[in-house]
């Protein structure tokens, strides 16, 4: 189911979409539940770290990217989460590179936001990086769970 | 020619004259609560609410939220809470309404009812703003997916990593070394696998020389 794309998605009815719903294997439930938002974190999270370990960067560079990664975690992508992130492939950043460029001068991202999150586009990201997976799976298990919804209210 | 009738003044002279009787006015009946404050098992007042001293100050703070706001909602609010008597004058309910409404103590408790009523309300609101983000044709349907996509974390921050970019002087002191080394660590990142960083001491080696033999050529 994994492989359904983007384009068979559109095009399902409602009924079909439950069926689809409920044929899903639990890694594919836990993708498909969580925020799309997040699937971008955790891409962004793995190209910082393909950066990060690429080198040419000054240290007060160094140290602001790392500060700025930190500063991703929150209630669902807890650190022990972003730390289960594995550095990106060069495939991968030239992927991400690619989307990015479509918004071209949009501040917003939106283009890039949706077609990154989007089922078909995001598995190819989990395949090539299975940290990623190993991460969402860590994200969604019971330990995380209390604290997001405490942090709802 | 004839002036009407004359009190005449003198007829008694050393009779004092009698204080007029003011007719005293019926006190009437105390007016009540009409029905007694529901209780909710599981539930309880805030602290504010529980610290006003009876079920006719609860009853005016919650009776505020119901009568329409404007003028003369405070009374209203008073006369459905209990107070007064079946003979209070329009200027004794003003007063008393006046009375309940500046009390320190009403006034914390509405501070306090008022968040409660923004807090349950949260829901609707996002529910409000749902129905605007899925409803294409509705006026504010723009401003609604803004509203929702200024509050998505991820974006705001994906828009910070890739584009802002604040050159700030980082000295490589012993201090943000072990910074990076600590960040590094909670990153899931082997510090000591980190690439070299590019840092490097600028020295001057020789002073700029002027271009004297082109001057020799010329001539």
């Amino acid at each position: 189911m994994s492989t359904m794309t983007n384009r068979q998605l559109d095009a399902m009815q409602d009924g079909e979409r439950a069926v689809w719903f409920n044929s899903l294997t639990g890694d594919e439930s836990l993708v498909v539940l969580m925020p799309v938002g997040h699937r971008v974190t955790f891409l962004l999270i793995a190209l910082a770290k393909r950066a990060l370990v690429q080198g040419g960067m000054t240290v007060g560079d160094q140290l602001q990217m790392l500060e700025r990664l930190m500063a991703l975690t929150d209630t669902f992508i807890t650190p022990a989460v972003l730390a289960a992130v594995q550095p990106c492939c060069e495939t991968a950043d030239k992927m991400i590179g690619e989307a990015l460029a479509l918004d071209g001068e949009n501040g917003r991202l939106t283009k890039s936001w949706n077609m990154l999150s989007s089922w078909e586009v995001f598995w190819h990201f989990l395949r090539l990086n299975p940290s990623l997976l190993e991460a969402i799976r860590l994200a969604s298990g019971p330990r995380n769970a209390p604290q997001a919804c405490g942090a709802l209210g | 020619m004839d002036n009407g009738p004359v009190k005449d003044q003198d007829s008694a002279p050393h009779e004092p004259a009698r204080a007029k009787r003011r007719k005293r006015r019926r006190m009437g009946t105390l007016n009540v609560l009409s029905e007694p404050l529901p209780v909710v098992e599981g539930t309880e007042w805030g602290p504010a609410m529980k610290e006003l001293p009876s079920d006719r100050h609860r009853a005016f703070v919650l009776a505020l939220y119901q009568v329409p706001p404007g003028y003369g909602a405070h009374v209203k609010a008073a006369k459905l809470a209990g107070f007064g008597s079946s003979t209070s004058s329009a200027k004794s309910w003003s007063v008393i309404a006046t009375r309940l409404a500046h009390d320190e103590r009403i006034l914390e408790a509405l501070r306090e009812e008022d968040q409660k009523r923004i807090r349950a309300s949260a829901p609707r609101a996002i529910r409000a703003l749902q129905n605007i983000i899925e409803d294409p044709d509705h006026r504010d349907h723009a401003r609604g997916i803004g509203m929702v996509l200024d509050r998505v974390h991820p974006v705001e921050t994906t828009h910070h990593v890739k584009v802002e970019h604040r050159r700030t002087v980082v000295v490589a002191t012993e201090e943000v070394l072990a910074r990076i080394a600590a960040l590094a660590a909670q990153a899931g990142l082997d510090p000591r696998l980190l690439p070299p960083t590019i840092d490097g001491i600028c020295e001057e080696i020789s002073p700029y020389l002027e271009p004297a033999d082109h001057e020799h050529d010329d001539e």
